[in-house]
């Protein structure tokens, strides 16, 4: 009897990672929870890009000289010469309107935005102005939506750490429920590696399904330092994960999963806050590193570390657990 | 027939049975917490970064002291004559101190915008009560289904109209009442003033209550309730309000006939006159009735099976279009939306190799979610692939590199942004131009999820339609040709001759391409041949696998 | 096969004061017996099973499984058992097939999805591999856990309360199938409250009372110091000569 070999821990670890990764990725809701966000951000942003569209479209400008029309034709401006451009503007043949009055020249604009300000700044230039604006010239990112692209993509990071949670508690209160735990419990394996496996599941799917997510909005808006997200995400995902099973080993079956997943929630949002009162700390730690990478301070060797010293705890405590 | 009498009594027991033991405390909390704040404190004065005069960069020593240093706002100063502002719009508070400067203003500025009336405070409220009715909608109908008590309450002596009206009308009424008495707290703190606009509350209330119930008639437990509510009711709320808004600009007064729309208008005081107000009524009842019907007619099927929960074949449309459309034809967007800047900036390369690898992680896990191995996904014949169809593939790749100008023959409509989203989408069928390494990611993933995860789910005819639609809706000819080649492929061979013939498309160098029409649709019809060609019955491939 | 002596287990109570689960058992399983682990609920009966399968660890005593010390090297004692759970713990979402091969995979069973395949056409859940367990009937999933637990030849079993929730004639198959498992020269350890399948299956017992042994022995020996003809009326009896708590 039993002339079985167990195989090495690292392939036993592999195999059950899978098989927790495909039980999750199975249910519905979670996929869906994953797949939701991304999306609803993608089509918020180009619903907002299409409403502005219809605001923004027109290029169309009435001026009163010819060199001023060729200089703003050449900047994209569909500019042409008019008697009296302030009459073509009033009647709606134009959207922009150029032309001197008695105190000096007039710029007359339906809405503002990128091409009124090529119109402004032209204008300003010809006239010798003390002051003009300029289109940022933008090479690859866009420092200009650094600010906004950050706090964006920080939501759903905030997201994914409060998914971490939820995957690591939740995950393990079912199986301490259902008793495929104990089954599992009872292969030959170190305790440790149950919990490994589980982390690194909830690991895999949640830094995947933030990655995608970052890459969309990325192709749609520009994300200020897009990889540098991944990691922080990914990290923070897997760190949350970590709290909440760690948190949830520690109540085991005395408890139900409210109590373990309200301090787990508790804690990853304290981190957060830390992270983006204090940078120069957060970016050194897991979770906290979300709300430091938001304040712009790109994340240390230090959270990786952190990250896996926390997976080691987590798996310490579940390893306790059993005894 | 609706006796009033049963529609309390249904009312009453929901009442009971949600706000038993701890739970009118957490609503009431809830309530507190959220409307409280929402509706009848003063609002701290505060101002956003645009209505203060502040810039990052160098700016001069004679503005120091009247515009503020910020090294992370997004506007950046530079030089003294001329002062150079970068950005794409001048925020007037910053303006006025540059029109200060010795000599100006040189340009006076009038910006005569189209105006878009803000709502009051009432919308916020008639918003966050949506949510608060989140919890106690679910545990109504979806809680009574996995406690088992809706089977029970089914068999007793009530119409099925009456149950949906009861649970309806409670919790309605709860909302109303304690929006109303919010807002007659902001009334007494003096936040916000009485006035019709009120009226726009029970509206909103009523709608929400409808749509919520609607959105959990069918889910299976509380979490699937809470799941399905959370996610849908604040988009279609905020999706009907914005067609209520747009309404409204386009004749005021119109918006009120958006169901709930046209309650939340109200309520944002966006509504003026008796007309309006009674077209919202109007709108919001007929609304109610309509969702609490069909709440009506699913508690008719309860116990009956329900559809599978696997994705129709139209959701693998939806999900293909929104997985390749946003990240490829997103980023046009921008630039027809009068920010050229930003459409420029954004990497098209990124966009394909983005959509590729969500096409390929979509097929992963649908594979995964119907237990198949990894061989099903790649659609192998059981048989085996002969030797003979690897280089006939890459033949037929070839064949397909060479039929670009076959789309230069069909007419195309006379317009800027079909033609800027077609540009982009030209990366379904050629993603060459995307540079190689996101040619093969979008290749390689548009296989998996079309050769691969819906010819084996769907047929090969489906299967080749969706392509079509998902990936060359704009050059819907060449695409069938093209998908009717790579069927043929992969019903002989599955994903893995399909990539070949794909990937030697792809990579086919731009010099090989037939510049004539004509010629162009021979190479279409020269690949589609030798895909089928020693078929034993060349239109096998229409049926299912 | 397996030895287990002074096993002692206690547990604080959240309401305050320790909590004995078991309180200095002893007993020892050959190959080829069913022992059947009796006593009401509460007794102590999981709480030794879980200790004898190396999940819980006792405050004090020893478990040997042939010749390993199951609680310096529980790795090495886990190899040559399988325990299954009074829940059968099988996850949800996994098919039968999926469930039955993973375990075999992780314990290094060669062929393991073709030996999977094998053991539950045996156990007659061949219609079913492809079936997500969460669908599975109860008899059916009683059957996929029994092939789990069988997937690398295991010497010991212990088997929380098989058979429960299942009706007449999965009870039959089940108690059938631990039957023809003894008959492979297996140690059988059989928590149960149904006196019925014990007489129909085990050849000696124990019945466990508020974690202390209160008897053991054949199965005519319990009737007899329980002066009882009837398992289940000599089980009633040994209780109640038990002092009231």
């Amino acid at each position: 009897m039993n002339t079985a070999v167990s195989p090495p821990l690292v392939k036993a670890w592999g195999l059950l990672t899978m098989s927790v990764l495909t039980r999750t990725l199975r249910e519905g809701l979670v996929l869906r929870a994953l797949i939701w966000p991304a999306l609803i951000i993608a089509l918020t942003l180009l619903i907002s890009a299409t409403f502005v569209a219809g605001l923004y479209a027109s290029k169309s400008a009435a001026v009163p000289e010819v060199a001023l029309a060729e200089v703003l034709v050449a900047k994209g401006l569909d500019a042409r010469v008019y008697a009296d451009p302030e009459a073509a503007f009033v009647s709606g043949e134009v959207d922009r309107a150029a032309f001197e009055d008695a105190e000096g020249w007039v710029l007359l604009a339906r809405f503002d935005g990128a091409y009124t300000t090529i119109m402004e700044s032209e204008l300003r230039a010809r006239l010798g102005a003390a002051w003009r604006p300029m289109i940022i010239p933008r090479a690859g990112r866009n420092a200009a939506l650094g600010p906004t692209t950050r706090l964006l993509v920080g939501l759903l990071a905030v997201l994914f750490v409060l998914y971490g949670v939820v995957f690591g508690a939740g995950g393990l209160s079912r199986d301490l429920q259902d008793g495929s735990l104990d089954a599992e419990r009872a292969l030959p394996l170190p305790s440790w590696v149950h919990a490994a496996a589980r982390l690194s599941a909830a690991g895999v799917a949640l830094s995947v399904a933030f990655a995608a997510s970052v890459g969309l909005i990325h192709t749609i808006l520009g994300v200020n330092a897009p990889f540098a997200w991944c990691v922080v995400g990914g990290l923070s995902g897997l760190g949350g994960a970590a709290m909440g099973l760690g948190l949830m080993a520690r109540a085991g079956r005395a408890e139900s999963l409210s109590g373990p997943l309200s301090r787990g929630l508790v804690a990853v949002t304290g981190l957060m806050a830390l992270g983006y009162s204090a940078p120069t700390i957060g970016r050194q730690l897991p979770v906290a590193s979300v709300g430091a990478l938001v304040r712009g301070d790109l994340p240390g060797v230090g959270a990786a570390l952190t990250t896996l010293l926390l997976c080691a705890l987590a798996a310490w405590m579940f390893d306790r657990s059993a005894r | 027939m609706i006796r009033p009498a049963r529609v309390f009594a249904v009312a009453r027991r929901d009442l009971k049975v949600v706000l038993a033991g701890k739970g009118s405390w957490r609503l009431g909390l809830t309530a507190l917490a959220l409307l409280l704040p929402a509706g009848a404190l003063p609002l701290p004065e505060f101002k956003t970064p645009l209505e203060i005069a502040q810039a990052a960069g160098d700016i001069p020593p004679s503005l120091a002291d009247r515009i503020q240093h910020n090294p992370r706002f997004g506007l950046r100063m530079e030089g003294e004559a001329p002062v150079l502002v970068h950005t794409s719009r001048v925020p007037p508070p910053l303006r006025e101190v540059l029109d200060t400067l010795p000599g100006e203003p040189t340009v006076r500025f009038d910006l005569r915008a189209t105006e878009f009336p803000v709502p009051q405070r009432g919308l916020l409220l008639a918003l966050l009560s949506l949510s608060l009715l989140t919890g106690p909608l679910t545990e109504s109908l979806a809680g009574e289904r996995s406690r088992k008590t809706l089977l029970s309450l089914l068999t007793a002596s009530i119409s099925r109209g009456e149950l949906a009206l009861g649970k309806w009308l409670a919790w309605a009424g709860v909302s109303s009442v304690m929006t109303l008495a919010v807002a007659l707290s902001g009334r007494v703190t003096g936040a916000m003033p009485l006035g019709l606009w009120c009226l726009g509350l029970p509206l909103a209330s009523g709608m929400a209550a409808a749509l919520g119930l609607w959105l959990g008639r069918d889910a299976e437990d509380e979490v699937d309730g809470a799941a399905r509510t959370l996610r849908a009711l604040p988009v279609i709320a905020l999706g009907l309000f914005g067609a209520a808004y747009g309404l409204n600009m386009v004749s005021p007064g119109l918006g009120a006939v958006v169901p709930l729309g046209g309650a939340l208008l109200l309520a944002g005081g966006l509504l003026t006159g008796v007309t309006p107000v009674i077209g919202a009524v109007l709108s919001t009842a007929f609304g109610v009735g309509a969702l609490v019907w069909g709440v009506a007619r699913a508690l008719d099927a309860e116990g009956d099976p329900r559809p599978s929960p696997a994705l129709s074949e139209l959701s693998h449309l939806g999900v293909g279009a929104a997985v390749w459309w946003l990240p490829v034809a997103g980023p046009a967007a921008w630039a027809l939306a009068g920010n050229p800047d930003l459409g420029q900036s954004l990497s098209p390369a990124a966009g394909v190799a983005v959509g590729g690898a969500l096409f390929g992680l979509y097929a992963l896990v649908e594979a995964l979610r119907r237990h198949w191995s990894l061989a099903e996904l790649l659609n192998l014949p059981t048989e085996g692939v002969r030797s003979l169809y690897f280089p006939r593939a890459a033949l037929v790749g070839v064949a397909l590199s060479l039929s670009a100008a076959a789309t230069a023959a069909l007419p195309f409509p006379d317009n800027g942004w079909l033609y800027a989203i077609r540009l982009r989408l030209s990366a379904g069928l050629d993603p060459g131009w995307a540079g190689w390494i996101p040619a093969i990611v979008a290749v390689a993933g548009q296989e998996l999820m079309f050769r691969g995860l819906l010819q084996r789910a769907v047929g090969p005819l489906r299967a080749g339609l969706f392509f079509v639609l998902v990936c060359s809706p704009l050059d819907p000819l060449r695409g069938a040709a093209a998908a009717a080649a790579l069927a043929l492929l992969a019903q002989r061979g599955g994903v893995p001759l399909a990539l070949i013939a794909r990937l030697a498309w792809a990579l086919a160098p731009e010099s090989l391409s037939i510049a004539s029409p004509g010629g162009a649709w021979v190479a279409l019809a020269v690949a589609v041949g030798a895909a089928a060609l020693g078929a034993e019955r060349p239109l096998g491939f229409l049926g299912r696998r | 096969m397996l030895r287990a002596m002074n096993l002692v287990k206690s547990f604080h109570d959240p309401a305050g004061g320790v909590v004995h689960a078991v309180a200095g058992l002893s007993l020892a399983v050959e190959p080829g017996v069913i022992y059947g682990l009796l006593g009401p609920n509460g007794a102590g009966k999981t709480t030794t099973l879980r200790i004898l399968a190396t999940l819980t660890r006792p405050d004090a005593g020893e478990v040997h499984i042939g010749d390993i010390d199951a609680l310096r090297h529980p790795v090495e004692a886990r190899a040559r058992m399988a325990y299954v759970p009074a829940e059968g713990g099988l996850p949800a979402r996994l098919s039968a097939l999926e469930a039955v091969t993973l375990f075999g995979e992780v314990q290094g069973v060669p062929k393991a999805k073709d030996r999977a395949m094998e053991l539950l056409h045996s156990l007659g859940a061949g219609a079913y591999v492809g079936r997500e367990c969460a669908q599975l009937s109860t008899g059916m999933k009683r059957r996929v856990v029994l092939a789990r637990a069988l997937m690398h030849d295991p010497g010991l079993l212990l088997l929380d309360e098989p058979t429960d929730g299942l009706d007449v004639q999965g009870r039959l198959d089940v108690l059938q199938l631990i039957q023809s498992l003894a008959a492979e020269r297996r140690a059988v350890v059989l928590s149960s409250h149904i006196m019925g399948e014990v007489e129909r299956v085990c050849q000696r017992a124990c019945i466990i009372h508020r974690g202390l042994k209160i008897a053991e022995g054949s199965l005519d020996e319990l009737r007899a110091l329980g002066g009882a003809e009837a398992l289940d009326d000599a089980f009633v009896a040994l209780l109640n000569a038990e002092p009231k708590p």
